[in-house]
């Protein structure tokens, strides 16, 4: 078969880059560790990371379609060091800036090679049934995966043209959509465990390189993070706390305990849905049904407490510390007695 | 409900389910769902069970007469172990429809249970004695056959919209005062629990954008998706526009002067004939009321929720001694005239009240405080409800 190299550099997460990259070699990194294409590829590969990083968006020049072969290459390269790396944190940054990017090719060339992503990401649609219409059709299980109702009401499938299975879209909609999936495919390719232990040479060097503009960026984002009392809240809950910032998939048991009891704690609906914005599978519109849900604005207008000591317990979710002695609800937590913060309570 | 009553009930059962254990039916596979009952004189729910097959659930059910019974729409790995640990290999989705929802209570009465008094308001306390009063509400045929309309107007979006096919849907009527529409589909197999929200807010119409009305000012209804269903429920509404109260007297006479006309635009998506015959403020109320009309009132959590146990079909309906049985998607039937038949023996009950109601092709007239002979079928209906006692 014919391979647009072009086509890969762009899109070097197709299906087909992959077997481009086999056939251009077989052997393993640590071998090619001289070879030129391999170091260059290394280096874009730390690039892309960092541009993700620090611009939360990931460069195409057109020097790159020239040296097409590092510019494949780089990219498995990098989601290797996100894998390595192994912080759900930076998987979604890297992830959402791919993405981006996929998107923006695609706006930029417009949309000429919108088809072949979806072919080659085997994502069923159908396109424009006759040039009067602009519309392409979607299977509306491949609409729903990527969660568009986080984009906005029009999104939502009860505002869109859907018959036999298939959404309507536009070009310009199926992009982004393609993109998200991209987005998703990135991600769940980068939750591979890599261990960093097996890099040497170029991809040694790349790495200690990415992990420390990795841990610099954490720390200035920490440091924007803090400042809200949660030094009052007691273990189970600050516990949920920084796994919900990590960027870690909270369990339904897990988010509803965490905020029914940010919500008992006086916390607003917006206060929490920017907590909650750190999961992975951040779905807005879902989230944000459900804290409303809890917060009895919802449905049943039923106001729902949070779990008791020994619901906790039960759930697997109880760290006491010693101040959790004497107490039977997270509510009663009043943490080390001297504490600035239990004044005001 | 004193000990021959519950003995009465269970004679009834028992014959039930010796004649008709052959409707009992998991969907396969039937080792792999959990299973439920609720089981003795305190009625108990046990949960997390497994059979091997249908014959097996069937030995049970007719060893023990279970008040209700259950079955997963999820398939596990370990159906027996506790939720969090059953492994879902995959799940069917279920939509349940209760007439409640569609705001059909039923025959509504206050029943004082020490003096015998029936009240159709509810004073709270019984006048005559002044003890509590308990509501008592009745299936009413009109409540049914509306909610068997929404239940297939439910079936056909599936097709229609979700491309799902025909022989995949299952239409239940519940046995009380609902249908279960369940959908064994590849597609929906892959729909995520937090997927199934949107399905759930696309049938009942949640964040429709207000901007629908800009489409309605293009004059035109897609004829696809929710404009699909409005445009559906205007037809239908310009096809007997004299039962919408909200019409007066001179729409009323332009549309059935124009109706084939009016009808055929309408089901090609145009308003444009409507606006003109009718103007712009009837168009609108028209509008209004098929976008209500047009809500399918599904229960969100059953639907949500991966885990549910549902009522399993053929077996009986504690709430009115009914069995849940499949009804046909195409019919216009009423639903309870194909009430499977069992229990057709008369016995002597004492009855406090039963409104009229239609059963098996047969109306059974209103009873008040008397004695009467009924069919053991219909007893067990109404000593399920409260309001008999065996004599
Ligand atoms: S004892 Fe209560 S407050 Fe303390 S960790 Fe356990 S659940 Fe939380
Ligand atoms: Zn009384």
């Amino acid at each position: 078969m014919e391979v647009n190299v072009f086509l890969l550099a762009k899109y070097p997460f197709l299906e087909e880059a992959k077997s481009f990259l086999e056939s251009y070699s077989t052997v393993s990194f640590e071998d090619l560790s001289s070879d030129e294409d391999y170091v260059r590829a290394v280096k874009r590969g730390v690039e892309r990371l960092k541009e993700a990083i620090v611009f939360k968006k990931i460069s195409f020049k057109n020097e790159n379609l020239i040296d097409f072969k590092a510019e494949v290459l780089s990219f498995p390269i990098a989601v290797a060091f996100v894998a390595a790396l192994n912080d759900d944190f930076l998987r979604n940054i890297f992830a959402t800036a791919e993405g981006k990017r996929v998107y923006e090719l695609l706006k930029r060339d417009s949309y000429s090679d919108l088809e072949l992503i979806l072919k080659d990401q085997k994502i069923k649609f159908y396109s424009p049934e006759d040039p009067s219409s602009s519309l392409y059709r979607i299977a509306f299980s491949e609409y729903l995966k990527v969660s568009p109702q986080k984009w906005g009401k029009t999104w939502k499938l009860v505002n869109r043209q859907i018959k036999r299975g298939f959404v309507y879209v536009s070009k310009e909609e199926l992009s982004r959509l393609v993109s998200e999936h991209v987005k998703n495919r990135i991600l769940e390719r980068s939750r591979h465990p890599v261990d960093a232990e097996s890099f040497s040479g170029p991809l040694r060097e790349g790495y200690v390189e990415l992990k420390s503009t990795w841990e610099s960026y954490k720390l200035k984002f920490a440091k924007f993070n803090k400042g809200s009392s949660e030094s009052s809240f007691p273990p189970c809950m600050v516990r949920l706390i920084s796994r919900q910032k990590s960027g870690e998939n909270l369990s339904h048991v897990e988010r509803r305990s965490l905020v029914t009891y940010l919500l008992a704690k006086g916390q607003s609906v917006e206060e929490i849905m920017t907590l909650l914005k750190s999961s992975p599978d951040f779905k807005e519109s879902i989230a944000r049904y459900q804290v409303e849900h809890l917060a009895g604005l919802r449905g049943s207008r039923k106001k729902y407490s949070p779990p008791s000591c020994e619901t906790m317990k039960s759930y697997g979710l109880c760290f006491p510390d010693e101040w959790c002695k004497n107490i039977k609800h997270p509510l009663q937590y009043r943490g080390k007695p001297s504490s600035q913060t239990s004044k005001d309570e | 409900m004193n000990g021959s009553e519950l003995r009465f009930l269970r004679s009834v059962y028992s014959e039930y389910y010796l004649k008709h254990s052959n409707l009992i039916e998991v969907p396969p596979p039937v080792s792999k769902r959990e299973i439920g009952f609720v089981v003795g004189n305190e009625k108990v729910m046990k949960r997390h069970m497994s059979f091997q097959d249908n014959e097996a659930i069937r030995k049970y059910i007719l060893d023990n007469l279970p008040w209700d019974a259950f079955h997963s729409c999820s398939v596990y790995e370990f159906p027996e172990n506790p939720i969090d640990k059953k492994n879902v290999i995959w799940s069917e989705i279920a939509f349940d429809i209760d007439a409640k929802d569609l705001g059909c209570q039923g025959e509504t009465y206050w029943v004082c249970d020490k003096c015998g008094e029936v009240f159709k308001k509810d004073l709270q306390k019984c006048s005559s004695c002044g003890n509590e009063l308990r509501e008592v509400n009745f299936i009413a045929s009109t409540c049914i056959e509306k909610t068997y309309e929404k239940a297939k107007e439910l079936a056909l979006s599936l097709v229609e919209d979700f491309g799902v096919n025909e022989n995949e849907i299952k239409v239940f009527y519940s046995g009380h005062m609902g249908f279960h529409v369940y959908v064994d589909s590849q597609v929906f197999r892959e729909i995520s629990q937090d997927e199934r929200r949107e399905i759930i807010d696309f049938l009942l119409l949640n964040e429709l954008q207000p901007n629908f009305f800009v489409l309605f000012s293009q004059l035109q209804i897609n004829k696809v998706g929710v404009g699909r269903r409005i445009a559906s429920n205007v037809v239908k509404i310009i096809e007997s526009p004299s039962s919408y109260a909200f019409l007066d007297e001179d729409s009323i006479k332009k549309i059935e002067q124009r109706k084939k006309e009016l009808i055929s635009s309408v089901s090609e998506g145009s308003l444009k004939l409507a606006l003109s015959l009718l103007g712009q403020k009837i168009l609108k109320r028209i509008v209004q009321e098929a976008l209500s009309m047009s809500r399918i009132p599904i229960d969100p959590s059953v639907t949500l929720d991966e885990h549910r146990i549902i009522r399993m079909p053929g077996t009986i309906n504690s709430k009115s001694s009914f069995p849940k049985f499949e009804v046909s998607l195409s019919e216009k039937v009423y639903p309870l005239d194909l009430l499977p038949t069992y229990g057709e023996k008369p016995i002597k009950l004492k009855v406090r009240i039963a409104p009229p109601f239609r059963l098996r092709g047969e109306t059974f007239k209103e009873l008040h405080n008397t004695e009467e002979e009924v069919p053991r079928f219909y007893a067990a209906y109404l000593v399920s409800k409260g309001v008999a006692q065996v004599v």
